[in-house]
């Protein structure tokens, strides 16, 4: 019998606790925020005027000056927090039910939960609600098309597949009530509301902005401390019950910490697409680990949203696209292709 | 065929046409000023008050005409998609295929500043053309035997895409955008009397393509093996089926906008009325789309009176819950 040790992992150890790091996760993680940081430079000075990096940062530091400080601090800061915020929840989100639901498709804007997230907020809007009514009122309505699509699909979820397409339907139930919704309502604000239905970062209200940012410092740690359980769920239901997860409680207790991240990047920005679609396949890509990573994904879906939101203003100056229209047609094509190639290594 | 099955046959066309009968009068009397069946009959022959008759025939009757073409040219295009690939989810809404209709026609009339009826229809079949060609690449083939899941993902994947640029050049341009707010939803809310002429040819020519496939879909519907060894030209017979797709579902999105699910929801009716005899599906489908276009578009128009609710909208709301059922129903045949 030889006596090879078992090979020591990289860890980090504090007390009795260790958690194992991959050094490729970590410097994955750590090029991404990089990333983060360099696109949120670049969307602080690109714009209608133009401002040199030093500039950002004196403004950033408060030394600027009054007009530095207004357009780089009250302009386009509340934008590009947004984003960072927005697809940071999206990627998470993406990455816990594509998790939950083993499939790469049952990301929550492809099967509708964004959609009725949007519905619970616009009739807030439109009635005059403020931002903490209109995050319980998107959760609400996330919630109701989650357990519409888990109702429909019936028990025992097997099938992914019928999942998504049961999700797919709902999602365009919840869209047409949203079209319905928009279209009733006067021009000026229809158009402010269309706008958000496909996702804006624009406009972005500090009220909505501050609670999004709360919840989502909420969150954060909980859902970090869910990656055990997500890491034992991509065995599937029954070998994560026979690694001691109780099953039950920790789909239900994920399920719900994803349609909250969903609320809330719906609450700030409308229902976009894709960026939970595509953020976590991206991150398990570059990161090469096995599962989804949760923390690679959150950033890849900042980076992707940031990215797609600095096109968005800048491709097509001075007009301003909404940042949806972008995602949806970088993400579309990603998407397409990803698809040719799983189709294909199906059949082969 | 057999004089039972005749019989049985004609029975059928006749229930879907007794439907649709019923959904034109629905579609002629509700409204702003909703109008009682008399009034409307009477109208119809030229009788009753002046503004009755300007109501009937001069408002309401160019726009339920209309949603016939309109109806009728979603649901043969669904049918023909269904029975071409084999796969029962196919529609050309949710198979992106109105959503390239819809982004060609946007970027036709916006970014290149084409107004005339009949050049932003080439621009609604050529979108359509290529979103058919594009899912069918993303799909792996146009030859059939796709499984319905994967042909209905590369669908949606594809109609995102088209969707999302068609709002984005629409939503850059808000004066722009009220032109367009209520076409991409899709609605029968454009003047029917000039838009109907021009749509008309291409959905005629078809549903004329589309009578004279439905033999060969027959043998289709066999298998694209075994079709072949009965002496099919498969190639040839899926070619004209996606032509007549394309010019029938380009003609309805340049007539009215994208609406999804009437291409889903009636040839199913078709199917389940009739025996297995594509003839008989498409004349019913035709039928029963038309009539389910008409319906949705009378219903929008009364749920919100004064205002309306576009037919799209309608149709998705009912039509939904009808692709669920089938996921549910038809699971065992539909796996991913």
């Amino acid at each position: 019998m030889s006596d090879t040790p078992l090979p020591r992992r990289p860890a980090l150890r504090v007390g009795g606790l260790s958690l194992p790091v991959r050094p490729r996760a970590l410097i994955v993680c750590l090029a991404l925020l990089a990333a983060c940081a360099l696109l949120a430079l670049a969307g602080l000075s690109l714009g209608t005027l133009r401002l040199a990096p030093a500039d950002v940062l004196r403004a950033l530091a408060g030394t600027g000056g009054p007009d530095l400080h207004l357009v780089v601090m009250e302009w386009r800061l509340p934008r590009i927090a947004g984003g960072l915020l927005v697809g940071l929840a999206l990627g998470l989100a993406g990455a816990l039910f594509q998790t939950l639901l083993r499939n790469p498709l049952g990301s929550p804007d492809v099967i509708g939960f964004d959609a009725g997230s949007f519905t619970g907020a616009l009739l807030v809007l439109l009635a005059g609600g403020g931002p903490v009514l209109m995050a319980a009122a998107a959760f609400a309505g996330g919630l109701l098309a989650g357990g519409l699509v888990y109702g429909c699909a019936g028990p025992g979820h097997a099938q992914p597949g019928k999942l998504v397409l049961i999700g797919i339907a709902v999602g365009a139930l919840f869209t047409a009530l949203n079209d319905w919704i928009i279209m009733t309502v006067r021009l000026d604000a229809a158009v402010a509301a269309a706008s958000w239905k496909l996702g804006t970062l624009a406009g972005m209200d500090a009220g909505r902005l501050a609670l999004g940012a709360m919840l989502l410092a909420g969150i954060l740690p909980l859902v970090l401390a869910a990656a055990r359980a997500v890491r034992a769920l991509e065995l599937g239901p029954d070998k994560a019950q026979a690694l001691g997860l109780r099953v039950g409680r920790a789909q239900l207790a994920l399920a719900g910490l994803g349609l909250l991240l969903t609320a809330i990047a719906t609450l700030l920005a409308g229902p976009i697409g894709f960026v939970a679609l595509i953020a976590p396949q991206v991150a398990r890509r570059l990161s090469g680990g096995p599962g989804l990573p949760l923390l690679a994904s959150g950033l890849t879906g900042a980076v992707f949203l940031m990215g797609s939101d600095l096109l968005a203003r800048t491709a097509f100056a001075p007009r301003v696209l909404p940042v949806g229209a972008v995602t949806a047609a970088v993400g579309g094509l990603y998407f397409a292709a990803f698809l040719r190639a799983r189709l294909r290594g199906e059949r082969g | 065929m057999r004089p039972r099955r005749l019989l049985r046959a004609a029975g059928v066309l006749a229930l879907s046409l007794a439907l649709l009968a019923l959904a034109v009068l629905a579609g002629l009397a509700a409204g702003a000023k909703p109008l009682s069946p008399a009034a409307v009959l009477s109208a119809l022959m030229g009788q009753g008050s002046d503004e009755a008759l300007i109501i009937v025939r001069e408002l309401r009757l160019p726009r339920v005409l209309l949603g016939l073409a309109v109806g009728a040219a979603l649901a043969v295009a669904g049918a023909i998609i269904q029975s071409a690939t084999r796969n029962p989810l196919g529609d050309p809404g949710l198979l992106g295929i109105n959503a390239g209709a819809s982004l060609a026609v946007v970027v036709g009339a916006g970014v290149l500043g084409l107004t005339g009826t009949g050049a932003l229809l080439a621009l609604a079949a050529m979108g359509a053309g290529l979103a058919a060609l594009a899912v069918g690449t993303v799909a792996g083939g146009l030859k059939g035997g796709v499984p319905p899941v994967q042909l209905t993902l590369a669908g949606v994947a594809v109609g995102a895409l088209c969707f999302g640029l068609a709002q984005g050049f629409a939503l850059s341009d808000p004066e722009r955008f009220d032109l367009v707010r209520n076409w991409r939803v899709g609605a029968l809310a454009g003047d029917a009397r000039v838009i109907l002429p021009a749509v008309l040819p291409a959905i005629g020519a078809g549903l004329a393509l589309a009578a004279l496939l439905a033999p060969r879909l027959n043998v289709l519907t066999l298998g694209a093996d075994r079709a072949a060894a009965l002496g099919l030209s498969v190639a040839r017979t899926q070619v004209l089926s996606l032509l007549a797709v394309i010019l029938l579902a380009g003609g309805a999105t340049a007539a009215a906008g994208p609406i999804a699910f009437v291409g889903l929801a009636a040839p199913h009716m078709a199917r389940r009325l009739t025996l297995a005899d594509e003839r008989q599906v498409l004349a019913n489908a035709a039928v029963l789309g038309a009539a389910l276009l008409i319906a949705a578009d009378a219903l929008g128009r009364s749920l919100a009176a004064p205002s309306e609710v576009p037919a799209g909208v309608v149709t998705a709301l009912i039509g939904a819950p009808v692709l669920i059922a089938l996921a549910r129903l038809r699971w065992r045949r539909v796996a991913l």
